[in-house]
């Protein structure tokens, strides 16, 4: 068991106080809850269990990140394969992540430093799978951001690793950075009830990730 | 592979908040400057309004606005990215030409490390995202501003990160500049003044799934989609 400490950033450019309202909602929560396997003992001792809406704390902003991967779409509650990423991410994802925990990850994050890993999944014959978020993810990125992770994650856990270190080969391998780019795109391009900072960042964050995170540059940007 | 990263294994880890200054409360110009971002990130068109006119304030009376953004942003150091990013979009729509040399220096901000050890994405992808911003809040200046576009080409010359460098590319070329880009860049890097903006139906991911199997956990539906009944009070006064 590891401890950490962490410095409350500005909840408005994080978004926390854009989604932290609509994620405070019990039958999102009790949903969320299941859908995504969190347990108890990986979200209290400071995590937020004991205070679900309480936007300053990982769990919430969790939440947050997960309401925006569910309800972002217009074509909600259609969650179609035959649709785009926006419609199919969540669906996709609950059923991909075997259980998600907070950890720790660095020693402290505060406005002033916030180093580190943002997310790990661990998945195969004879592991325990999970996905585990840590302080960067809480508290170094807004919302949107949040929900493209976890959608990168959730490839993962599908069982889709990266196959050149921590990148991808080329777009047509489908793996993680494809389907995070495309989720950040679609959220940019049709994502409803959102701002004009939140759309902004998704498309750049999907540029950054084309123009860094594939071997063969796919030749285009979104 | 899955990118690395370990930590405890057995139970779970502990977490200690402390509460964090309020970085907008030091001057007029500090205070407008909160607001703007705040006005930024709601998701409605009163919102939107409220900023442009805060912005245009900014722009029109607001001298010391360089000197109070870059006193936050430079409280922030390495934490909190989005406060930073949002304060040079903020700039970006309401800085003049003198604006342009610090959004250089952020753009060309040394990222930190790549390290495969830790993980798909971390902290160097949030600096990342902060310098592009600044490329994108130079180019907001160069518009209104034409006699500071040559700072684009600056950054381009000094060949930071490939992520950095293509966006500076894309902004100059924007600009008018691809010519002098060309001249800047090795032959081993043309091929980015090729990268095109691609239609947004070209970019989807295949889910591999088809319709019909368990949907697993449906969602509940919210505001207008919930069409059940309310209870409107949930106790009856007996007599």
């Amino acid at each position: 068991m590891a401890s950490c400490t962490y410095s409350v950033p500005n909840l408005d450019t994080s978004g926390d106080n854009l989604y932290g309202p609509r994620m405070c909602w019990q039958a999102f929560i009790d949903w969320a809850w299941d859908a995504f396997d969190f347990d108890k003992d990986d979200w209290d001792e400071g995590f937020g269990y004991d205070n679900v809406c309480d936007k300053t704390q990982p769990l919430s902003r969790a939440l947050s990140g997960i309401w925006c991967l569910t309800y972002s779409s217009p074509h909600f509650p259609s969650e179609s394969y035959s649709g785009n990423i926006l419609e199919w991410g969540c669906r996709f994802a609950r059923n991909a992540i075997d259980e998600l925990d907070a950890r720790c990850g660095t020693s402290s994050c505060s406005p002033s430093s916030c180093p580190g890993a943002i997310a790990y999944t661990q998945w195969g014959p004879f592991t325990d799978d999970l996905t585990r978020l840590y302080l960067p993810f809480f508290y170094n990125q807004g919302v949107s951001l949040r929900a493209g992770t976890i959608i990168h994650e959730s490839r993962h856990a599908d069982g889709k690793g990266h196959d050149s270190g921590n990148n991808d080969s080329s777009w047509g391998y489908n793996g993680a950075w494809r389907w995070q780019v495309c989720w950040l795109a679609w959220f940019a391009f049709e994502g409803t009830q959102t701002s004009t900072a939140m759309r902004t960042q998704a498309t750049q964050r999907a540029n950054n990730i084309i123009n860094n995170n594939f071997v063969t540059h796919p030749g285009f940007n979104v | 592979m899955p990118c690395q990263n370990e930590t405890s294994k057995g139970g779970g880890d502990s977490l200690d908040l402390h509460l964090d200054s309020r970085p907008f409360d030091l001057s007029p110009t500090g205070w407008l400057l909160g607001q703007a971002v705040r006005y930024l990130n709601t998701a409605d068109k009163e919102g939107e309004f409220a900023y442009t006119q805060v912005v245009e304030i900014l722009r029109r009376c607001s001298e010391d606005l360089l000197e109070t953004l870059t006193r936050v942003f430079r409280s922030m150091k390495s934490g909190d990215s989005a406060l930073r990013w949002n304060l040079l979009y903020v700039l970006g729509d309401a800085g003049n030409e003198k604006a342009a040399e610090f959004l250089v220096r952020v753009a060309l901000q040394p990222l930190p490390d790549a390290r495969e050890d830790l993980g798909c994405e971390t902290e160097r992808d949030m600096e990342m995202l902060v310098s592009t911003m600044a490329v994108h809040a130079l180019q907001k200046v160069a518009r209104r501003h034409p006699e500071v576009s040559d700072y684009i080409l600056r950054i381009v010359s000094e060949k930071p990160a490939r992520p950095i460098l293509i966006e500076a590319v894309k902004v100059a070329s924007e600009l008018g500049m691809k010519d002098k880009v060309r001249e800047l860049l090795s032959k081993e890097e043309h091929w980015m003044l090729e990268i095109r903006q691609a239609r947004i139906q070209e970019v989807f991911a295949e889910p591999e799934r088809e319709d019909g199997k368990e949907r697993g956990f449906t969602p509940p539906k919210s505001g207008s989609l919930y069409t059940a009944p309310r209870s409107v009070c949930c106790t009856r006064k007996e007599k």
